[in-house]
């Protein structure tokens, strides 16, 4: 647990107590000695780095006001374009391929005096839940390097709790950074749809990618998240709703909160996930003006199939770009154009991206298109409809992040079904496209890490924000 | 799904798959498949749910910005010639 760190980290930095320069150069040195055996980083900017940090201590030095993030390190999950830098998406097909422009999101964070020190791992375009399918590289879980990391944004979060950084910026469509964040024992934010601009980011399904931030404590995600939120004209699905300073009041939750546990969320947990998780909320229970309350969600057990379904339809649509002509690797001469692209496609490609693209192209066809993605697209209405029965219920939803802890290394690679079972409890709100986070709770026996998830209404970001820190308190 | 259905499907992904790749794949598409048929449990009513947003087509203001990324994207190109992208030949 890192409690405070945040707010010590921007302190230092502020009153020229210690240099951005000076941390930089503790981050890297400590990449350099360690991240050999964890794998977590894809590209270190480690020039780039040093420079912005020597622009933050110009600003302390001449008395200015720094901005949210205030010399905050910052890795980013390969999926988010930055200018002139690898942009590979864990993928064969982009594996030298650099980004042409910088995404929204980065900007903002060095406008806000974030510092970006380097890339971070994933699975292959976000096809997974462990790391094991990116084609580069292996990372590891830094608590037990014989087991992994989450997925996909298992970079990012094992660059978080090994200590390469302070926060992280990655992206969830199913749960990629939720389940990471769960496993590797740090913090980790799904955003409302539409609350973060997708402009410059890599996509595995439109309707549900969002970025989000993960971090040590819940003040470094609440501030990361105030730094990347708002109405962006180059992404038309951003919303112009007001957004608010995600860090003020953050641990105080309101005089009457009510907590909602869908009795499904323990559905086939792990005996030692579902001890602690209940611990924590009966820790929030205690709490004077919180009621909890257990309920029936059935809706909920139809999610994953409403989400895979919907995810290898837009899938396989987002693919189709990748053809070798554009970017990325480069077509060879063959018969015709339909064997040169099918050529470099089959090359570039890992086994469940193909899997998925090949589901999400037989599923969107005419003759099978109605049992399948038409059903899925109305499963979807209704879902996120009860979604907002339910919270004019509760205020927020609480239960387990993932089913279990961490996994070993290659436990569920050769069965895609178990892999995809993992996400049970981190898409349903990915489906109504609301906001969810998660705390690290407790351990297990073989000491891996607990999450606690958090999920609340559309734009209720701010207040899963401070729930979030209000167990952070209450677990330490 | 069967192995006709299949080659078919691969041919409008732009896959080219060999036959025990092929093979291997079949049993895992529908055993997925299969698993995610409980999606039929489900009382069909509502409407289709492309986005969760509401909005769509949203335009943005009629305002010149510059744009000098076309170079960049050009060095992208697997082979160019006169600054068009070459693309092999479709007949």
């Amino acid at each position: 647990m890192f409690m405070g760190y945040t707010k010590n980290v921007l302190s230092e930095i502020a009153s020229g107590k210690r240099t951005a320069v000076s941390r930089v150069q503790v981050f890297l040195q400590k990449i350099r000695e360690q991240d050999g055996a964890i794998g977590a980083f894809i590209e270190v900017y480690e020039r780039d780095a040093l420079a912005q940090a020597a622009a933050v201590d110009a600003k302390v030095k001449a008395g200015k006001k720094l901005g949210i993030l205030g010399g905050l390190v910052v890795s980013v999950k390969n999926t988010v374009a930055i200018e002139g830098k690898l942009f590979t998406c864990g993928s064969k097909m982009l594996e030298h391929y650099r980004a042409p422009y910088t995404a929204t999101a980065i900007e903002k964070i060095v406008a806000q005096d974030g510092i970006v020190i380097g890339s971070t791992n994933m699975d292959e375009f976000g096809c997974g839940s462990d790391c094991s399918n990116s084609a580069l590289k292996v990372t590891k879980n830094p608590l037990d390097l014989n087991r992994v990391p989450g997925g996909s944004s298992g970079g990012s979060a094992a660059a978080v709790a090994a200590g390469f950084c302070d926060v992280s910026l990655s992206e969830d469509t199913g749960g990629s950074i939720r389940c990471p964040a769960s496993f590797c024992g740090v913090v980790g934010l799904r955003p409302t749809y539409g609350l973060v601009s997708r402009y410059g980011v890599g996509d595995l399904a439109m309707s549900f990618d969002q970025l989000g931030p993960m971090s040590r404590d819940s003040l470094g995600s609440a501030l990361l998240l105030s730094a990347i939120a708002g109405v962006d004209y180059r992404d038309s699905t951003t919303s112009h709703s007001k957004t608010a300073n995600y860090s003020e009041n953050l641990g105080e939750i309101p005089a009457t909160l009510r907590v909602g546990v869908p009795k499904e969320f323990f559905d086939g947990c792990d005996d030692q996930v579902e001890k602690q998780v209940r611990k924590a909320i009966a820790a929030l229970q205690a709490k004077r003006g919180v009621i909890v309350e257990e309920f029936s969600f059935p809706m909920v057990k139809f999610s994953l199939p409403i989400y895979y379904l919907l995810v290898f339809s837009e899938f396989a649509s987002a693919m189709q770009k990748y053809d070798g002509l554009k970017y990325g690797l480069k077509w060879e001469d063959a018969k015709d154009f339909n064997e040169a692209v099918s050529a470099v496609r089959d090359k570039a490609f890992g086994k469940e991206v193909k899997r998925r693209i090949l589901l999400g192209a037989y599923i969107t066809m005419k003759e099978f298109r109605d049992a399948w993605y038409t059903k899925a697209l109305k499963a979807r209405d209704a879902l996120k409809t009860d979604f907002a029965r339910v919270f004019a219920k509760y205020d927020v939803l609480l239960g387990p992040t993932m089913p279990s802890a961490a996994w070993k290394l290659g436990e569920k690679s050769h069965d895609p079904l178990q892999m995809y079972l993992a996400d049970v409890l981190t898409v349903p709100v990915n489906c109504a496209g609301i906001c969810a986070g998660t705390v690290p709770c407790g351990e297990t026996t073989e000491k891996m890490p607990v999450g606690i998830q958090v999920a609340g209404a559309w734009n209720a970001d701010a207040l899963v924000l401070k729930v979030m820190s209000a167990l952070e308190e209450l677990v330490r | 799904m069967d192995d006709a259905t299949l080659q078919r499907v691969a041919q409008v992904c732009r896959l080219k798959l060999g036959e025990k790749e092929k093979a291997e794949l079949r049993v895992d598409l529908n055993s997925i498949l299969s698993y995610f048929s409980q999606i039929n449990e489900i009382e069909e009513k509502g409407r289709e749910l492309y986005y969760v947003v509401d909005s769509s087509s949203v335009p943005r203001q009629d305002v010149a910005r510059p744009s000098n990324e076309a170079e960049a994207i050009r060095k992208g190109f697997a082979k160019c010639k006169d600054g068009m992208m070459m693309a092999p030949k479709s007949l």
